[in-house]
C-alpha cells in the first residue's frame, strides 16, 4: 500500500541522491538512482528505510541503496551499510531471512544455435532440470537427507563440502565469492528447528522468485572481459538463483527474537523493530554472525549441489562431451567482515548487503587469477521474459559502496497486483510467444513472477554503470526457465 | 471478517481484528493458513498444544505465528478448526497457551501452496480497543516474508 516517504532526497548528480542527516540519523543516506526511479520512490517508504538504517550505531560512511531498491523488512531491498568492527552493530534485518540468497552463472560449451539444431533439445533439457532439481514449496530431497553431523559439516565447509562429496570440481571453488566458504561458522548454535528445516533441503531451489534459467549471450559489450569470463556471442548459459532455504529462514527468525531483547539491553534506539541489532562484540552479535555464516555456507553448498545436478541433466540430454563450467557465484543477502579503505586508513568493517551484490574492482586480492585484470563478475538477473546482465566490478565500487552493486531488477508490482494483472491470461503461452519455455511447479507463483511484475533491469544497470560501480560485459536472454 | 489480506511490494500482510485479544491471535493463525493455501485435508487431526511468550503483544503475535509456521514447515501440521488461546501477563512479558488441532499433511504431497518463509516484525501492531480505530475491537497487523 503506497505511502508517502517521510524523508526526501536531493540530487547530487544524475545517478546519486542524498538524504541529508537529520534528527537521530548518524550519517547521510545515499541512493543510486536516476530521476525517474526517485519519482517512483516518493510513493514508497523505502527512502525512510534508508534513513532508518542511518540511525544504527557504528555506521561507517552513508546508509546506501542500489537502484533496484524497494521496500523490505528493516533494511530496504538493495540496501548496503557497513559498521565498524569495534563499535558497530550487526543486524539480521540487514541480511534478510534468506541468508545468502544468491546467484550462480554457469556457461556451457554449446551455443544456442547448436541447441536449436534439434528443436526437442530445449524441452528435454528443461524436463531433465525439472526432474533433477527439486523446486516448489517445501521442496525436499529424499536422496540427500543429512543427519546433524553431516549438516554441521556443510555449515562449516560450504561449497567445499559438496566438492569433497564428488559434487563439483576444485575449479568451482575458485569462481565462488569467498571460495564458497565463509570462516567463523559455528554449527553448534543453530537451533534444532534450523537443523530440522535444513536436513532434506540441500540441493533444492525452493519457490517464489527462485529459478534455474537456461539462456544465451545475445550482446557483448566488452569482448576482452567476456573472453576472460568464458562468454561469447551465443554461448548457452544457465543461471541458478536460490539461497539457504528453511535453515536460513529459521536462523534469522531465531536471532530476531534474541536481537530485539539485545537492542533494549544495549540501549540501542530502533526506529524500526525489524532493524534490531546488537554490538558486533557482544555475545548476541557474535552468535548471530557465527550462525549467519553457517547458514551462508549452507547456501553456497546448496548452489554447488544444484550445479552438480545441472551438470548431470546436461550430460543426460546434451551428451557427456558438453562442458558446464562455473563463471561465478555471488551472495546478495549477507553480512561479511571485510577490510576497506576509509579516509585513507584500512578498517575492519561488517558490510551488510541485503539485495545487493559484492563487486570487486580489478586487481583486488580476492579475485581468482583469471579475473584479476577484469574485476569480479557481477551477476544481475532480470525477469524471465526480458534479459539479465553480467557486469564487472569497477573502481568506484571500492571508493563509494564498500565494493557493492545491485542484484537484480527489483519488484514493480506486489504479488497480489501481479495476480490481478495475470487474471485471464496464459502466462506460459505469453512467454512461449517471446521464445521462453517454462516449467513451473506453481502457476500462481508463475503469475506472481511474470515479467511485468519487475522493473526493467536495463535501467538498474544504466545507473550502476553511470556511477562507475560496475560496467556491462554481456547481456543474456532467457530460453527456458524452471520455477518453483 | 477477522482478517484482511494487505499488499506489500514483495510479500503479504494481514490486518486483524477480534472481540478479544485471544480471538485476534486465533484469527491471525487462521489468516496465516489462509495465505499458505487450502489443500484437501485428510481425516483425523492431531492435538496441538504449545506455549509461547513475548516481550510485548507485538512480539507475542510474531512468536505465536512463527511457532505455527515452524510446525507446518517441519511436521506438516496444518492448523484448522477451533483454536483456544489463553493469554496472561507476568513480570517477564506475555504468555500464550494454544490448544488446537492440526491435520498432518505428508510433506511430499504435490500441492500448489504458497511458501511463507517467515513472520516479520515489520510494522507489526496489536492495539486494544481503546487505542484502535475504530475503537470497537482489538486490531492488529502483521507481515510475512514469502
Amino acid at each position: 500500500m503506497p505511502e508517502r516517504a517521510k524523508y526526501s532526497a536531493e540530487p547530487i548528480d544524475d545517478c546519486r541522491w542524498r538524504i541529508a542527516k537529520r534528527g537521530a540519523m548518524r550519517t547521510d543516506g545515499l541512493i543510486f538512482a536516476n530521476a525517474a526511479m526517485m519519482e517512483a520512490m516518493r510513493q514508497d517508504p523505502c527512502l525512510d528505510q534508508v534513513a532508518n538504517v542511518a540511525h544504527l550505531p557504528g555506521i561507517v560512511g552513508s546508509a546506501m541503496a542500489m537502484p533496484d531498491i524497494h521496500w523490505g523488512y528493516g533494511f530496504p531491498i538493495g540496501g548496503v551499510a557497513a559498521f565498524d568492527a569495534d563499535d558497530g552493530v550487526i543486524s539480521p534485518g540487514g541480511v534478510g531471512y534468506d541468508i545468502n540468497c544468491g546467484v550462480r552463472l554457469l556457461r556451457t560449451s554449446l551455443t544456442r544455435t547448436q541447441l536449436n539444431q534439434d528443436p526437442a533439445l530445449l524441452g528435454a533439457l528443461l524436463d531433465a532440470l525439472y526432474a533433477h532439481v527439486p523446486s516448489g514449496v517445501g521442496s525436499a530431497r529424499r536422496d540427500l537427507t543429512l543427519g546433524p553431523k553431516a549438516l554441521s559439516q556443510v555449515m562449516v565447509q560450504g561449497a567445499a563440502w559438496a566438492v569433497a562429496q564428488g559434487m563439483g570440481e576444485a575449479a568451482d571453488l575458485d569462481h565462488c565469492e569467498s571460495r564458497g566458504t565463509l570462516p567463523g561458522a559455528d554449527p553448534q548454535i543453530p537451533s534444532k528447528r534450523a537443523y530440522e528445516r535444513g536436513r532434506d533441503q540441500l540441493g533444492t531451489l525452493g519457490s517464489g522468485n527462485h529459478f534455474c534459467e537456461i539462456g544465451w549471450v545475445d550482446a557483448v559489450f566488452d569482448a576482452a572481459t567476456a573472453q576472460s569470463f568464458g562468454l561469447a556471442m551465443d554461448t548457452l548459459t544457465i543461471f541458478i538463483h536460490t539461497g539457504s532455504r528453511g535453515l536460513g529462514y529459521q536462523v534469522c527468525d531465531d536471532h530476531l527474537a534474541t536481537m530485539i531483547k539485545a537492542a533494549s539491553r544495549y540501549a540501542i534506539t530502533l526506529p524500526d523493530r525489524q532493524l534490531c541489532c546488537a554490538p558486533l562484540g557482544s555475545p548476541e552479535g557474535r552468535a548471530y554472525l557465527a550462525t549467519m555464516t553457517a547458514a551462508a555456507n549452507f547456501a553456497f553448498a546448496n548452489r554447488q549441489v544444484i550445479t552438480h545436478q545441472v551438470r548431470q541433466a546436461c550430460s543426460d540430454v546434451l551428451g557427456p562431451s558438453v562442458k558446464v563450467d562455473l563463471v561465478y557465484d555471488v551472495a546478495h543477502n549477507i553480512a561479511k567482515m571485510e577490510r576497506h579503505l576509509v579516509d585513507g586508513a584500512s578498517r575492519r568493517l561488517c558490510v551488510h548487503r541485503k539485495g545487493a551484490t559484492r563487486a570487486l574492482p580489478p586487481h583486488h586480492p580476492e579475485l581468482p587469477p583469471g579475473y584479476a585484470t577484469t574485476g569480479q563478475p557481477v551477476l544481475v538477473p532480470g525477469d524471465m521474459g526480458r534479459y539479465s546482465y553480467v557486469l564487472a566490478g569497477c573502481a568506484a565500487a571500492a571508493t563509494e559502496t564498500f565494493t557493492s552493486c545491485c542484484h537484480g531488477a527489483g519488484r514493480l508490482l506486489s504479488r497480489s497486483a501481479a495476480l490481478k494483472a495475470a487474471k485471464g491470461r496464459k502466462i506460459t503461452e505469453e512467454l512461449s510467444a517471446r521464445g521462453v519455455t517454462v516449467r513451473a511447479y506453481s502457476h500462481k507463483t508463475l503469475a506472481e513472477e511474470m515479467p511485468a511484475a519487475y522493473k526493467d533491469v536495463a535501467h538498474v544497470v544504466d545507473v550502476v554503470e553511470a556511477a562507475g560501480i560496475a560496467r556491462r560485459v554481456v547481456r543474456l536472454r532467457p530460453l527456458g526457465v524452471v520455477k518453483g | 471478517m477477522p482478517y484482511t489480506v494487505i499488499e506489500h511490494t514483495a510479500d503479504v500482510g494481514l490486518d486483524l481484528e477480534g472481540d478479544s485479544l485471544e480471538l485476534l491471535l486465533a484469527d491471525a493463525i487462521k489468516g496465516l493458513f489462509h495465505l499458505i493455501g487450502t489443500p484437501p485435508l485428510p481425516p483425523g487431526t492431531q492435538s496441538q498444544r504449545w506455549t509461547c511468550s513475548g516481550l510485548d503483544l507485538e512480539d507475542l503475535l510474531v512468536r505465536l505465528l512463527a511457532e505455527a509456521l515452524a510446525r507446518w514447515c517441519i511436521d506438516g501440521h496444518y492448523l484448522a478448526g477451533p483454536l483456544a488461546i489463553v493469554v496472561h501477563r507476568d513480570a517477564s512479558g506475555w504468555q500464550a497457551e494454544v490448544d488446537g488441532a492440526a491435520h498432518p499433511l505428508p510433506r511430499d504431497l504435490d500441492l500448489d501452496l504458497t511458501e511463507v518463509k517467515a513472520v516479520t516484525y515489520h510494522r507489526v501492531q496489536v492495539l486494544p480497543p481503546e487505542d484502535a480505530a475504530p475503537a470497537d475491537k482489538w486490531r492488529g497487523r502483521v507481515f510475512f516474508d514469502l
